[in-house]
This record gives C-alpha cells, structure tokens and sequence, in this order.
C-alpha cells in the first residue's frame, strides 16, 4: 500500500475528482483498512532441544497488504510505518525440559538493538507441563525489513505448541506513519 | 496534539481552502501519525524480596512527550483517547523468587479504580540460573494527563530486571481512537 500523501489546498483553487479520490476516497480508505496481517498454525509443532527453530503459521487468515510468507514463514514489511507485532503460542511439555525456553521475533537492529523481541521462560525440571508464550512489541519497520518468528529450547526433551487451547498466531498491524 | 473536530457541512456552503486544509488535511495527518511511546530499561534494576519496584526506562522512540528523561518510570498521556499499552518484562534468573509479578499501573487513572490496570506472574521454577520473562498488556480510555507506570515484585527472593542476552524490558503505549463520548 502507499501511505496516502495529503496536499495544502489554496484559495480559488479548481478542485477536481482526482484530487477528491486521492485526499479522501484513498485516504480514508487506507486508514480504514491499513496494512496487517494474522496467520496462525492449528497443528502442533515439535521444538527440538538447543537449537533455533522457524515458528511455522502456514494459514493466513488476513494479510492485506502480501506481508507473510506461508513457505519462509517470515513477515516482509511492505508499507513502512510503526507496527504492532507479536506471536502467542502454547506449549505441551511432555517430557523433562531444562533451561531457557525462547520465543523470539527476530527484527531489525534499529527496532531493537538485539535484533530481538523475546518473551523467555527458564525451567530448572519440567516434566508433562504447560506454559504459554506471549512475544509483543512495536518498532518502526521499512519497506523489505521483516520479522522472523524463532523458538529456542536449551536442554532437554523436545516441546511441541500446543494447539487444541486455542491455534498458534502471529500478526502485525500498520499503526502510524 | 489537538483532536481534530468535525463540522457539518451546510447547503450552498462554499468550500474554502481553510476548510480543506482543516477538515481534511489536518485531520489525516493526526489520524497516520497517533500518539505512540516505546520504551527500553536497559539499566539493571534491582527489586528486594517481596518489594514492589517500578521500572525506570532510559531509551525511546515515540512522538507526543509521552516519556521524558527526567520522570523515567512515567508515560504521560498529552492525547486523550483510547490507548493500547504493554510490557514485556526480563527478568535475571541470579536469585531464586517464587514468582515475579510484572504490573501496568497508573497514579491517577480517571476511568475507574485507580492503581493496578493490568498484570501478570510468572513463576521461575527454582529458576536460579536462567533468565525469565512475562508480560501484561491492556487497552483503555485516558484523560490527558494520565500517568502510566509499570511494576515488578518479586516474591520470597529478590530479583534483577535486566538485559538478558541482548533483550531488555520494553513498554509502549499507543492510541487507537477517540474518547468515548
């Protein structure tokens, strides 16, 4: 989408229907329906100890402005502005787990200096429990720079979302220029 | 910033450039570019056992003088209107509480019980050596003049928020509508 570019009018001034469409019709439209977009994953996915896996959301519930990637599973910032973005995603020990459980964006540095948003649980023993990741944040993206949904479990058995609670989902939202 | 009102329009009105610039300019723009404040607590701050601290915040980026260097722990709403707002809370797994709890809280909240407007708790699970993380987030109606602070207390132990490999505590606010009429 293009962020509409709004015009000083002047006096005696003809005014026409382009101008009409572009000021209002466009304008009011976009903020109306500004970019965003949600995709969720209703299957559980399996997290494998001590190491970085993609977060994988393949169904697209909104995206209007072609901003997720159902096979990379990465968000592309298509219209820039400050977003809205995060992840919720639950999860089914169903083994002994240890250490650091990350859910993490990946995002650009001049968003977060750690080029991370990151909502991290530690567990000394876990055994057969459950527990909810919620990963939040906003920053201001440009066109092409993206958010990458990462989940890291240090030591232990794996871990799988679990998604009969309520599906895994991730989205952004444009919120101002 | 001034919301922007609306007038009627009336028959055999002429439409004067004014007009235009105030109605219509004027009014897009405050729409794109809301209120918005982020913010980051990179400093290490340091909560005694069962000791409520409020978190101070060094870095931002937003618009509206909504957080100042000199008043760390406080957003400010200059904007009345309907705000989304959260925090995400990281927290050192150095010491051993039984649970941290992470709250989002304001001096003089107008639209009902003042104090706690939103909270969470985490429990660190003999978490003596890892870090920890919760969050709390809520979506209200504020007078201008509203001030937002946050919280976190932890329980039986004493704990660190901190940057944790990089990530540190952040918050926000922004608006999303007008004030309820």
């Amino acid at each position: 989408m293009i962020v509409p570019t709004m015009r000083t009018w002047v006096e005696d001034e003809i005014v026409t229907p382009q101008d009409l469409n572009e000021q209002i019709r466009d304008a009011i439209g976009f903020l109306l329906n500004p970019p965003h977009f949600e995709a969720i994953n209703e299957a559980n996915q399996t997290f494998l100890a001590s190491s970085a896996t993609t977060v994988e959301f393949p169904t697209v519930l909104e995206d209007t402005d072609g901003i997720w990637d159902t096979v990379t599973n990465v968000a592309t910032i298509v219209t820039p502005g400050i977003y809205e973005f995060g992840y919720v995603m639950h999860m089914n020990a169903s083994g002994s787990l240890s250490g650091s459980m990350r859910a993490t964006i990946n995002v650009p540095t001049d968003v977060s200096p750690s080029g991370e948003v990151r909502q991290e649980i530690y567990m000394s023993t876990e055994s057969n429990g459950r527990f909810s990741h919620i990963v939040r944040g906003i920053g201001r993206f440009g066109p092409g720079q993206t958010l990458e949904p990462k989940y890291y479990q240090n030591s232990g058995s794996s871990v799988d979302s679990n998604s009969t609670l309520t599906p895994a989902n991730i989205w952004a939202r444009w919120i101002a220029a | 910033m001034i919301v922007p009102t609306h007038k009627t329009w009336t028959d055999t009105e002429v439409v004067t450039a004014q007009d235009l610039n105030t109605e219509l300019r004027d009014a897009f723009l405050f729409f794109h570019s809301q209120p918005y404040v982020y913010a980051e607590a990179t400093t290490t701050q340091n909560a005694p056992a069962d000791t409520l601290v409020r978190v101070n915040f060094d870095t931002m980026s937003g618009n509206d003088d909504m957080w100042i260097a000199s008043e760390p722990d406080i957003f400010t709403v200059n904007t009345p209107g309907v705000y989304m707002m959260g925090i995400t809370g990281v927290f050192h797994g150095g010491y051993d509480p039984a649970r941290i709890r992470l709250q989002i809280a304001s001096e003089n909240y107008a639209g009902g019980v003042a104090g706690d407007l939103a909270g969470s708790e985490t429990s660190p699970n003999s978490g003596a050596y890892g870090s920890h993380g919760c969050s709390a987030s809520r979506l209200l109606a504020l007078d201008a003049g509203t001030r937002i602070y946050f919280t976190f207390r932890p329980y039986g132990d004493q704990v660190n928020m901190q940057t944790q490999n990089g990530v540190s505590t952040t918050a926000y606010m922004f608006r999303i509508g007008d004030y309820p009429a």
